[in-house]
């Protein structure tokens, strides 16, 4: 028959659902931006740099205000007089305690940052809204694989090697910068949040060159308690920062 | 679309719940007339997987055991429709609205295996919730993974919660903060307590953390993962800890604490893989299988392999092959099922339909379809999908579909429609086999035993082939799954993804059988109330006590008790079924003989009084339609043969599977690859990839729209969902 006089489908707004994550990043939709069905109005915001820099400000903020918050707290303390040596240890632990998981937070989120910057957008894939490819053509990128127990990749430049003598089940989370490469670094000992928990001293960190991995030991002795237990990566030369380290003993 | 004055004609192939919605949607007063639609149907009868018959004593004869689901939405809505459209007259029809046809059932079961090798019935009643399905959605109904997230954190503090009522020993939670009131401070300086002090150690401690969690996940984006992760992983060893002692001895808490495990491993999963950042939602899970995803989240063994879990992977048929050995199903699917489930029920987790699916779904439905002109071609076969030859389509021109070829299996006296409803004490009905009255040379097809709905049978009395622009301009495929790769060669020789979509999106064949019993359930062992019991062993894993139907059948000495029993069924190895005329035989005989090995050894576990001696199944409680009920010569594995079975091996009645890693195979009903040809089931990408009511309807709806922009997909409840 003559194509012109066959009826044709109408072109159609979208052809996938909206599986999106519209209340992440934003406040949860009010009334006027859900449908009678409960689905998005609108297609979802897709993942982008504004939201991945807007998290990582919102974290650099709160590790600042933190400081100030605690920092205040002490004025305070000190203009009632009611600072005491045992309060002042307390609130350094609770400081050092604070900034570390903080730090450690901000360093996972700023990774985030760089993986997108350097374009890779594995676990953003193209969103289903707008122009998107005919079902079954879609990205089929792997999923992100779970964080390993035994490894925990600091990025995508940065390669670790994890090795942990224990009698015990552990897991370890680790974050290391890619500038860290490189450089000298230590390891603070590993502390638990609890003051009576003895440390976990004998922890190294290598590092030679930019084509040799980092190679992390922890050895953690007989009889030592379970818990989380954290520590810093710093540079051996001016102090700064370089990363976190975090090794879970479980219970046996 | 080109603006056309006269009538868009549709040719709808298949009369399963998917094909049926789009002709109801295609045919709404609202359209105006705008779609002349034609249903062809193979045989005589509606309904595809949910096409049930009436038997011997008017009793009911099921494709398999259908349970409709509280989160139905979309399916309650047709059949609330649809109910209300047909406008039955309560005095003269036993079932006139749809609030006679659905009725609540709360009861649910799961099986589990003792230590001992004896298995154990967990029995729980799901409390009813607000509303009903198919209920215009609330105006606070969110589907986000947050809002999951919550209800999950709630329904963990409420199962400690249980736990720590029963333990005197405990001491009390200390009384809740409304959550509300916190800071974002204030719950980062909680769990940094509770993660310090040790408050974990205790019920209420748990109770506390779970507390700060729900405030935590309530504004996920205000508190670093990692925190979260920590107090969830805290919470999990520390309830192990708790409670693992106590877990070997006390059965109960046990199955609370696996739910707790799992619930604890999903959060932690939903956390670690992004899926609360991932645009792709759960789908971002789809590669792993359930059990897969749950242990590489922490889930324990036992809470793996107890019975929650081999229900899901039950309810769903999730045996890759039919074969129980292997267990498999998407765990974004698995993930998305549970959820919708356990947390958007409205009204009851279960309702029973009060008759047979046929009676009670597609009988309504033919009725409303018939009085708003729609036509029915029952006893057409479809044969072939015929695409318009390449080398005639204009530059740029999508492939379309020129013709569809038949088999007409049989014409109807006259030459007017067939009438295929049968009145069973004022409630139209589906019988299970034709009218041959109605067919010219009906009684030499009797005599000869055609078997119209069976893929082996070939038999026809005359080919047909409709064309586009004279006989329908668009096309809706709403065949089963299995039947494609035999009649759409040119669809998936066309366009790979057509061919990676069979490939990928595997079927299944099912089993299933009915006994009805002159013994009532009391006398067989089993003392409670009606109800759906999965996770049993196999080769019948499920069980649904269904004596509420008996009395909408027609018996001369009426049963006390009616048992239907459901399964995957295996493929025969080795043997090319299309190629096998004896194939469907062999498999009815494998399911008999199945059913009879199931009721001697088995079911005594379920039903502790139906053997009178080990092994041997109470033959004598089997109630013949035809003959002798009660003790006698026949009283063996005999009266077997009375009852009804079935093996679902026709290609378009195997049931769809959700496998890990094959949602992204799925083909969409608004897929536009070939331009007048849209699909629809259970088994194309719907928004719900998964073998069910709900997922058939919505994808009959998303048909609907492909063809006239109706309805919009956002009124497809849950289509847009993570």
């Amino acid at each position: 028959m003559n194509s012109h006089e066959r009826i044709k489908r109408p072109k159609l707004d979208r052809t996938q659902p909206i599986r999106s994550w519209s209340t992440l990043f934003t406040a949860p939709a009010g009334p006027e931006a859900t449908t009678a069905g409960g689905g998005a109005a609108h297609g979802p915001a897709a993942p982008s740099w504004n939201d991945v820099v807007s998290r990582s400000v919102d974290l650099g903020y709160r590790v600042i205000d933190e400081y100030m918050r605690q920092g205040q707290k002490a004025a305070q303390r000190f203009t009632d007089r009611s600072y005491t040596p045992d309060s002042m240890t307390s609130d350094a632990q609770e400081i050092g305690t604070r900034m570390a998981q903080y730090a450690s937070d901000f360093t996972a989120v700023w990774l985030e940052f760089l993986q997108l910057g350097a374009g890779n957008f594995g676990r953003w894939p193209t969103p289903p809204f707008e122009g998107a490819a005919p079902a079954g053509s879609a990205s089929r990128s792997a999923p992100p694989p779970p964080p390993s127990a035994a490894t925990e990749p600091a990025g995508t430049d940065t390669r670790v090697r994890v090795a942990v003598t224990s009698p015990y089940p552990t897991e370890v989370s680790l974050d290391v910068r890619p500038q860290a490469v490189g450089r000298r670094l230590i390891v603070q000992s590993l502390r638990a949040v609890t003051e009576d928990t003895p440390r976990l001293s004998d922890v190294t960190i290598e590092t030679t060159d930019a084509d040799t991995p980092l190679t992390l030991r922890i050895r953690v002795p007989a009889g030592q308690p379970a818990g989380v237990y954290n520590g810093l990566i710093v540079e051996e030369e001016s102090g700064k920062p370089m990363g976190t380290v975090s090794l879970r003993i479980l219970p046996e | 679309m080109s603006n056309n004055a006269r009538p868009i004609k549709v040719a709808i192939v298949g009369g399963g719940c998917a094909a049926i919605t789009t002709a109801f949607e295609l045919t709404r007063p609202e359209h105006h007339g705008r779609y002349e639609v034609t249903v062809y149907q193979l045989g005589w009868r509606l309904g595809g997987k949910g096409a049930s018959g009436r038997g011997p004593a008017d009793r009911i004869e099921e494709h398999g055991l259908h349970l409709w689901m509280g989160f139905y939405e979309n399916a309650f809505r047709l059949m609330r429709e649809c109910y209300a459209e047909l406008n039955r007259d309560p005095a003269h029809c036993p079932i006139a609205d749809w609030r006679d046809a659905f009725v609540p059932a709360p009861l649910v079961g799961v099986a589990d295996q003792l230590p001992n090798g004896q298995w154990s019935v967990f029995k729980g009643a799901l409390p009813p919730t607000e509303g009903l399905p198919g209920d215009p959605p609330t105006s606070n109904q969110r589907w986000s993974v947050t809002d999951y997230v919550s209800r999950s954190m709630a329904l963990l503090r409420t199962l400690i919660e249980t736990i720590q009522q029963r333990d005197a020993s405990s001491p009390e939670a200390p009384p809740r903060q409304s959550p509300d009131a916190r800071s974002t401070s204030a719950v980062l300086e909680g769990i940094s307590r509770l993660l310090q002090y040790g408050e974990l150690a205790t019920l209420a401690g748990l109770i506390q953390a779970i507390s700060l969690l729900e405030v935590a996940f309530g504004s996920f984006s205000q508190y670093p993962e990692n925190i979260i992760v920590r107090l969830l992983d805290a919470v999990a060893s520390n309830a192990r800890s708790i409670l693992e002692s106590r877990l070997e001895h006390d059965l109960g808490l046990r199955r609370v604490w696996q739910i707790i495990d799992v619930t604890l491993a999903t959060l932690r999963g939903e956390i670690r893989f992004g899926v609360l950042t991932d645009p792709r939602g759960f789908d971002v899970i789809d590669e792993y299988d359930g059990r897969e995803w749950l242990r590489l989240n922490g889930a324990s063994e036992t809470s793996l392999n107890s019975g929650w879990i081999r229900a899901l992977y039950d309810f769903g048929f999730s045996y890759e092959n039919g074969d129980t050995a292997r267990p498999r199903i998407s765990a974004a699917q698995a993930v998305r099922s549970v959820l919708r489930a356990f947390f958007t029920y409205r009204g009851a987790f279960f309702w029973r339909m009060q008759a047979g699916m046929g009676d009670v779904v597609f009988a309504p439905l033919y009725e409303v379809l018939k009085k708003r002109g729609v036509r029915f071609a029952f006893f057409h076969r479809l044969e072939n999908v015929k695409l318009a030859d390449p080398h005639l389509l204009q530059s740029g021109e999508t492939p379309y579909v020129e013709a569809l070829d038949f088999d007409v299996q049989a014409d109807v006296t006259g030459g007017g429609e067939y009438q295929p409803l049968v009145d069973i004490r004022g409630l139209p009905c589906w019988p299970s086999r034709p009218d041959y009255s109605q067919l010219v040379d009906g009684e030499r097809m009797a005599r000869n035993g055609w078997e119209f709905e069976s893929h082996w049978d070939r038999h026809k009395v005359r080919s047909k082939t409709l064309r586009v622009g004279e006989d329908f301009d668009f096309v809706v495929l709403g065949i089963g799954l299995g039947a494609v790769p035999y009649v759409g060669k040119e669809l998936v020789a066309r366009d790979p993804r057509w061919r990676a979509m069979v490939d990928h999106v595997r079927t299944v064949a099912t089993q299933a059988f009915q006994i009805w019993m002159s013994a009532d359930m009391k006398d067989l062992g089993w003392p409670d109330q009606p109800i759906a019991v999965s996770g049993f062993v196999e080769p019948f894993d499920t069980w649904a006590d269904m004596r509420h139907l008996i009395r909408h059948e027609t018996w001369q000495d009426t049963p006390r008790s009616l048992a239907y029993f459901c399964n995957v069924l295996p493929d025969l190895d080795g043997t090319d079924p299309h190629r096998e005329p004896s194939y469907a035989a062999k498999q009815r005989e494998s399911v008999r003989q199945n059913a009879i090995q199931f009721l001697n050894r088995d079911v005594v576990q379920l039903w502790p009084n139906a053997t009178h001696l080990p092994g041997k199944f109470r033959w004598d409680v089997l109630v013949d339609p035809n003959g002798t009920t009660g003790p006698g010569p026949v009283a063996n594995e005999a009266r077997f043969n009375s009852q009804f079975w079935t093996a679902n091996v026709n290609p378009t009645d195997r049931y769809a599977l959700s496998l890990p890693g094959s949602g992204a195979y799925r083909i969409s009903p608004l897929d536009g690859t070939y331009d007048n040809l849209t699909i629809c089931g259970d088994w194309t990408a719907c928004g719900f990839n998964a073998g069910c009511v709900e997922a058939a309807v919505m994808s009959g709806r998303l048909a609907a729209h492909a063809l006239s922009q109706s309805p919009p997909l956002e009124d497809i409840v849950g289509y847009d969902h993570p």
